[in-house]
């Protein structure tokens, strides 16, 4: 019984403690992935970044009037697309693929009303759901045409497709993790409330595929621009 | 419809202009040394064959095992030479695509080709169309190809059997190429009475189409020859393509459909004549249309090649080389039957297994013609 007290007094203070230095924020905004791979043996293909969606929840506790902790889970889209170019073209696939992030960092913080902050840190990502939407040329709809010098053309005609992606273990890293490097600005706009804006810098440092002897490993790096609004627990 | 038009034949495929990124997995330059040769082909195997998701060779095993030794070969020695299709023949005895064949300049490894041949059941390759003549009622055709593709000149039968069974048997697919041919062939008269007498003549009752001893040839004869018995789409599988260099990555599975080529369906029995030598599009062929209601196969399992052939720009998949010393023919895609099952490599089963009797033909008795008769009637 004679703990009670003790974790009485140890969440009294604690509170006052987040109290005192954490702040809470919603952000959402868009993120733009580009996708990296090896792929210049492929002919007539590209890779093309993509935009997507990011929503973050931050929470930072302040170290010193400089300096907080941040953790900043989000939920953010890696979205790119593969796509064949010259006389390939409506040949490709466009993937859709949402994570769950959790970003620790510190933030320097510079200002007072207003403020500025660069955020480092580090990342665990997972690899939620995604989603493929494209063309191929169906093989099996050749036709095949014969012109007055005798030259055989082939048709083939595009099938297209939009579904769930079909994650397999041999094949798909799910869990992921990278640096992130933030660049943020805050404003207080009455008491404890500030209009925030962040941009993130996310590269991954996990293959999205399991590597393969003599194949390269294939790296998401993303960017995410965000605005939203953050709360101070308590006053400084 | 989107569609993109590939003249084919032509390197302009491999050469046109194209922004890349990434590195590539493999180099593009002739080998100096059998290190390299390895290299490239465990690699370009990695890229471009089909079925590593169903396969069970291990390739990884594959590398480690042979890149040492392939490392102390001279590619500069004749024995060397002779010891490397040696080793090349081990490493990819296993691969269940019955299409791959790997060429070197004075020799070829054929894995499914060697385990037909160890087979304790192995017999020799018949051509039935001679024999299949003396099941016709007088007045049948006989056409011939020998301008469009002159290293695979095609020949073809046409005609009755007991009046009212229409019977079609080819030694290869490349119908539609010497159907449009501009230089003139038998063909073409005997295909236009085959389309006739199938889609007017109203005595025509059924229909038996021998593809047994045909090894396959173009894609697009498939809804040529096909797609003149339906008058709608019919749904007989699924195909998917690779998708990048992973061994994995593969789009999803897209839908294989006859297409329509006639104004009505035909609604008596179809009957297939296929055997163990009917491969690729000689069995593909028979695949798709035993998705009819109303047709059937007579005869043994097929070949197992179920995977379709193209240039390899088509979709950066299948067939490649390793230049000057090797050329891999191998699927362009995987072709799944609308059963869910993938045949590659073990054979599509008929529905009335009748076993080959080669005395039986050679005395005239035909027993799986002789089945599909009874069915037809």
């Amino acid at each position: 019984m004679f703990l009670r007290p003790i974790i009485y007094l140890f969440f009294l203070l604690l509170t006052n403690s987040l109290r005192a230095q954490t702040s809470i924020g919603l952000e959402g905004g868009f993120s733009s992935n580009s996708f990296s791979t090896a792929i210049s043996n492929r002919v007539s293909t590209q890779i093309f970044s993509g935009k997507g969606f990011d929503g973050t929840v931050s929470v930072r506790h302040r170290l010193f009037s400089w300096l907080y902790i941040t953790a900043t889970p989000t939920l953010l889209q890696k979205n790119y697309s593969i796509e064949r170019t010259d006389s390939f073209y409506g040949i490709g696939q466009h993937y859709r693929n949402t994570f769950v992030q959790l970003p620790i960092g510190l933030s320097l913080v510079y200002g007072k009303r207003f403020r500025v902050s660069i955020d480092p840190g580090l990342y665990l990502g997972y690899w939620l759901s995604g989603r493929v939407e494209g063309g191929i040329a169906n093989i099996f709809g050749v036709i095949d045409s014969t012109g007055s010098s005798g030259q055989t053309t082939e048709r083939f005609p595009i099938s297209n497709y939009n579904e769930s992606y079909q994650f397999q273990n041999r094949r798909d890293n799910r869990w992921q993790w990278g640096w992130v490097l933030g660049v943020g600005a805050q404003y207080r706009v009455s008491g404890n409330y500030w209009l925030i804006g962040n941009t993130r810098y996310y590269r991954s440092l996990t293959s999205q595929e399991k590597p393969i002897t003599g194949m390269g490993p294939s790296y998401n790096t993303t960017w995410t621009f965000s605005a939203g609004v953050m709360w101070e627990i308590g006053n400084h | 419809m989107r569609i993109i038009i590939i003249i084919s034949g032509l390197l302009l495929l491999t050469s046109v202009s194209c922004k890349k990124s990434g590195p590539a997995p493999f180099s593009d330059s002739p080998p100096a040394t059998f290190d390299q040769l390895f290299d490239d082909f465990w690699n370009k195997m990695n890229v471009n064959y089909l079925y590593w998701d169903i396969d069970t060779t291990d390739w990884d095993g594959v590398y480690r095992r042979y890149k040492p030794v392939f490392s102390k070969l001279d590619i500069q020695n004749d024995q060397d030479l002779a010891a490397s299709v040696r080793y090349f023949r081990e490493m990819t005895e296993g691969l269940i695509d019955h299409h791959f064949v790997l060429s070197f300049m004075d020799s070829t490894i054929d894995p499914a080709i060697d385990r037909v041949l160890r087979d304790p059941q192995y017999r020799s390759p018949l051509s039935y169309l001679v024999h299949d003549e003396s099941y016709l009622d007088s007045g049948y055709l006989i056409g011939s190809d020998y301008k469009t593709d002159p290293a695979n000149p095609l020949i073809a039968v046409a005609g009755k059997i007991q009046k009212n069974i229409l019977f079609f048997g080819c030694n290869r697919f490349s119908l539609g190429a010497s159907f449009r041919s501009v230089t003139g062939n038998s063909i073409q008269p005997l295909l236009n009475y085959f389309f006739s007498e199938l889609q007017g003549d109203p005595d025509v009752k059924a229909v038996i189409l021998d593809v047994r001893d045909n090894p396959g040839g173009d894609v697009a004869d498939l809804n040529f020859l096909a797609g003149r018995f339906t008058n709608k789409p019919v749904h007989f599988g699924y195909t998917r393509y690779k998708s990048g260099n992973g061994r994995l990555n593969y789009t999803p599975w897209i839908t294989a459909d006859i297409s329509p080529a006639s104004q009505k369906s035909f609604s008596g029995p179809v009957i297939i004549l296929a055997d163990r030598y009917s491969a690729s599009m000689g069995e593909i062929f028979a695949m798709a249309m035993r998705a009819m209601p109303n047709c059937k196969i007579v005869g043994e399992t097929t070949f197992g090649a179920t995977g379709p052939l193209v240039e390899n720009a088509v979709y950066n998949a299948g067939s490649f080389n390793v230049s000057p010393y090797i050329a891999v023919e191998t699927s362009s895609s995987e072709f799944k039957y609308i059963d869910g099952k993938i045949y590659e490599g073990k054979g599509f089963a008929p529905d009335f297994p009748v076993s080959f009797n080669r005395a039986a033909i050679n005395s005239g008795i035909d027993s799986q013609m002789n089945k599909a008769i009874m069915l037809a009637k």
